[in-house]
């Protein structure tokens, strides 16, 4: 469709995207005049590892976001989904990939149902219905694994050849997160169904009227980004080789919704895309490794991530608004030109 | 809201259905839609009982309601709009495809008259062009029973036009039609049978030959109305407000007039020829980039706080967006212009609120169950009432407003025309935005009209006729030519 789009479109798409890749080059640009050992090929692959585990959860929270909605859970459920396969993988050596896969993403699933359901049926709203989800799975992970971590040495090797193995010059992690991200693209440009997601956020009075399933929508993009919570738990695993029940996964919520925010989805709903998430995620990931490759104390780290965050969403918002500005009149123009 | 309301609705017919706001009429249609459930009775389409199915069923069953305002989805495209609730396998061969979607939707907006691309997003399209969106959103279904809720309300006469050419040619194709109007005219134009509400209640059901407009309006408001006013003098009072070649790209281009004391100046057009947005300009509220807006003591205004502090109003044309506060009740609505008036310091004095706001209320004669009742639940026309009715004790020396009567019923049509000449003649200066033919030459002393963002000319006296309008409007030649 984009194709034959009215070419304004394209190139403002372009060009939003474009803003945040500057903003990555410089700050690749800084790290690396700083710290020559940011590029070294050890520390490449550290944050490229860390930012396939963000893409993956944040292609499905980009849905979440679309349609209204915001899932405080992922960080929880991550942890959850990969501490269930740990413990299957621990009790049971010889547990076939596969299936330790499509465990993690039958517990992370289950995760984002609990949440669709009560956002949907309950009535909740998803920033409160998430963040009780958030404590209550945090606590589950506690619960079932009482309080014990799986050990790098329980961790399958088949698990850990995830991270570390490349089939095609990139390892199955990144694979994992560029399929995802592709996939979610996908669905929400070129199907049906993706386009009934971003409308519910556009207009959910409306959706109802035109008798979209409203309540089964909400439900499904909640399962995604729980199913994707699990496969990015699988991630985790893969790239850590330990699960501590207190640290698997926490505060993941923060750097997701930043890189979804970030790469231009309008917390309001109704719009964003899956390559500005990918970017989103790119910019978190190289920014919190940079820091501290560079030697930033962790107490300033902090302050400076959410800065830069700040600085990256307000100049988007600013080049965005301008670039809207211009081209809704010039389609105006071209209307009063006819 | 209804009262054992009879509706019967033959095949093939166009069946309107009139009544003051607030008489059901809306009402009436959603529940045949589905989008309102029903307390007592019954609900029968094609023989079988349709009163608690959902809305899905019910649109599957070839059912559509065009909406007052078009409810589309602003950050999709027209295409994504008007495909987003098809199923995917819509006959049992035939998978869904862009393609052949975006093929359908620009044959039947091409039927419809409509120019823009489909891959232009929604938000982008004037209220008029969202609502052809809507409509095509409709007709891509096979289609029995099409109900449109005041179509007509901003459209342009030409748009108008086409309008009922659609519909005629739908209704030949065995579409039954339930049209719901204000315009009488245009309801007597397009319509077999008409249904005549009032207060909830059935009053009569007229075919259209055995009725005219002034028994229809007896019917409507039990009370006759006089349509052609008394005598316009024209305020002479001075200029109070001189725009000078005021820009705003894309919309207003290179503008000057002048209004003088006590005169109602119309501003005609076609929709989107920049005349709302011409409003907004001179209110300080839309980015200009040239020109003047100068008030007869000299002084310039350039922002909205200027604009109020120099006694000028707007009222906007979308009363839900920008005029009122939908979630807050009819009193709060009326006393927060007023609050200088009814505070004590930086006090809310309740009890002031509560006399000022009666008394406008009363003045207006706005329907409503009680004062603290929230705005939201008005009909359209009350809406219109309370953001006219708030600016009333404000002094206002010019009086900016955007489609008076849109969506708004003869009874309070009239309320509100009264009020506007009554204030032109106590030396208000009204500066009035209207597509409603007939408000804007009973109404107006001078009309100008606008026309892709420039004044296309000023019709003064005798040059005033609805031709005269429309000609300039559409920038016809003397050939005939359109556009």
């Amino acid at each position: 469709m984009a194709k034959n789009s009215i070419s304004g479109v394209s190139v403002l798409l372009k060009k939003r995207e474009f803003g945040i890749f500057i903003f990555i080059v410089l700050l690749l640009v800084i790290f690396g005049s700083l710290e020559p050992r940011f590029f070294r090929a050890d520390n490449l692959n550290a944050i490229l590892s860390s930012v396939g585990i963000l893409m993956v959860v944040g292609a499905g929270q980009t849905l979440v976001i679309v349609t209204r909605n915001i899932d405080l859970s992922v960080g929880s459920t991550l942890g959850f989904s990969a501490m269930v396969m740990g413990m299957v993988a621990r009790e049971n050596p010889d547990f076939p990939l596969v299936g330790l896969i499509l465990i993690a993403l039958v517990a992370g699933g289950v995760c984002g149902l609990i949440n669709g359901l009560l956002v949907s049926y309950g009535k909740i709203p998803s920033i409160i219905a998430t963040l009780g989800t958030l404590a209550i799975f945090r606590g589950a992970v506690f619960l079932v694994s009482d309080n014990v971590q799986i050990d790098p040495n329980d961790v399958p090797q088949a698990v850990i050849n995830l991270a570390t193995t490349s089939p095609i010059r990139i390892s199955w992690l990144l694979i994992f997160a560029i399929v995802s991200i592709l996939l979610v693209h996908y669905i929400s440009s070129k199907t049906l169904l993706g386009k009934r997601i971003y409308a519910i956020g556009s207009n959910p009075e409306g959706a109802v009227s035109r008798g979209l399933s409203f309540d089964r929508i909400t439900i499904l993009v909640f399962v995604s980004v729980g199913v994707l919570a699990g496969l990015g738990g699988v991630l985790y695993t893969a790239r850590y080789a330990t699960i501590n029940p207190a640290d698997v996964g926490r505060g993941l919520e923060f750097d997701v919704i930043s890189a979804v925010v970030i790469g231009g989805t309008n917390i309001f709903g109704g719009s964003g895309t899956a390559f500005g998430t990918a970017l989103g995620c790119i910019l978190i990931g190289v920014l919190s490794n940079g820091l501290t490759v560079v030697g930033v104390s962790p107490f300033w780290k902090a302050c400076a991530t959410g800065l830069l965050i700040l600085a990256a969403v307000a100049i988007d918002n600013f080049v965005r608004r301008k670039q809207e500005e211009r081209f809704l009149l010039e389609i105006r123009n071209q209307r009063t030109a006819e | 809201m209804l009262h054992n309301i009879n509706f019967e609705l033959k095949q093939g017919e166009i069946h309107a259905v009139v009544g003051e706001n607030g008489a059901g009429k809306s009402t009436l249609v959603k529940i045949i839609a589905g989008l309102v459930p029903v307390d007592a009775g019954q609900v029968v389409f094609e023989s079988t009982d349709r009163t608690f199915a959902n809305i899905r069923e019910i649109q599957n069953s070839g059912v559509a309601l065009i909406h007052q305002e078009p409810r589309l989805f602003p950050d999709l495209t027209v295409l994504e709009n008007v495909s987003v609730d098809r199923q995917v396998k819509e006959d049992k061969k035939k998978r869904f495809s862009w393609s052949a979607a975006e093929e359908e939707t620009r044959r039947l907006l091409d039927d419809l008259g409509c120019s823009f691309s489909v891959h232009s997003p929604v938000k982008a399209l004037s209220v008029a062009d969202q609502q052809m969106v809507d409509m095509v959103s409709a007709l891509r279904k096979r289609l029995k029973l099409l109900i449109v809720d005041e179509p007509t309300a901003s459209l342009t006469p030409t748009e108008v036009d086409r309008l009922f050419i659609t519909l005629r040619k739908l209704n030949a194709q065995g579409v039954t039609i339930i049209f719901i109007g204000h315009r009488l005219e245009e309801v007597l134009e397009i319509s077999d049978r008409i249904t005549i509400l009032k207060d909830g209640e059935l009053v009569t059901v007229k075919s259209k030959s055995e009725t005219n407009e002034d028994e229809l309006i007896r019917l409507m408001v039990g009370r006759n109305i006089d349509g052609t006013s008394e005598g316009k003098e024209i305020g002479k009072g001075g200029v109070v407000l001189r725009v000078e070649n005021l820009i705003s790209p894309g919309f207003v281009a290179d503008v000057s007039f002048e209004v003088n004391r006590g005169e109602i100046l119309g501003i005609g057009g076609l929709v989107g020829a920049g005349r709302s947005e011409l409003l907004e300009t001179i209110f300080g509220l839309r980015k200009r980039t040239g020109g003047r807006v100068v008030l007869n003591q000299g002084e310039e205004i350039t922002t909205v706080h200027q604009a109020i502090d120099a006694k000028v109003a707007l009222v906007p044309e979308d009363r839900a967006h920008n005029g009122l506060a939908l979630n807050r009740s009819i009193n709060e609505n009326l006393v927060i212009t007023n609050l200088s008036l009814t505070s004590r310091r930086s006090w809310r004095n309740f009890k002031r609120e509560r006399v000022l706001g009666g008394e406008l209320i009363e003045k207006f004669r706005v329907k409503l169950s009680f004062a603290s009742q929230l705005v939201r639940e008005l009909s359209g026309g009350n809406q219109q009432k309370v953001s006219l009715a708030k600016w009333l004790k404000r002094n206002v020396d010019i009086l900016l407003i955007d489609e008076p009567s849109r969506g708004v019923d003869v009874g309070s049509k009239f309320e509100i025309h009264h009020f506007l000449k009554d204030s032109a003649r106590n030396g208000m200066s009204v500066v009035m935005v209207s597509s409603d033919m007939r408000e804007l030459i009973e109404l107006s002393h001078r009309i100008l009209v606008m026309r892709n963002g420039h004044v296309a000319g000023i019709l003064t006296g005798s040059e005033v006729s609805e031709e005269a309008v429309l000609r300039l409007a559409s920038g016809l030649t003397t050939s005939g030519k359109t556009r």
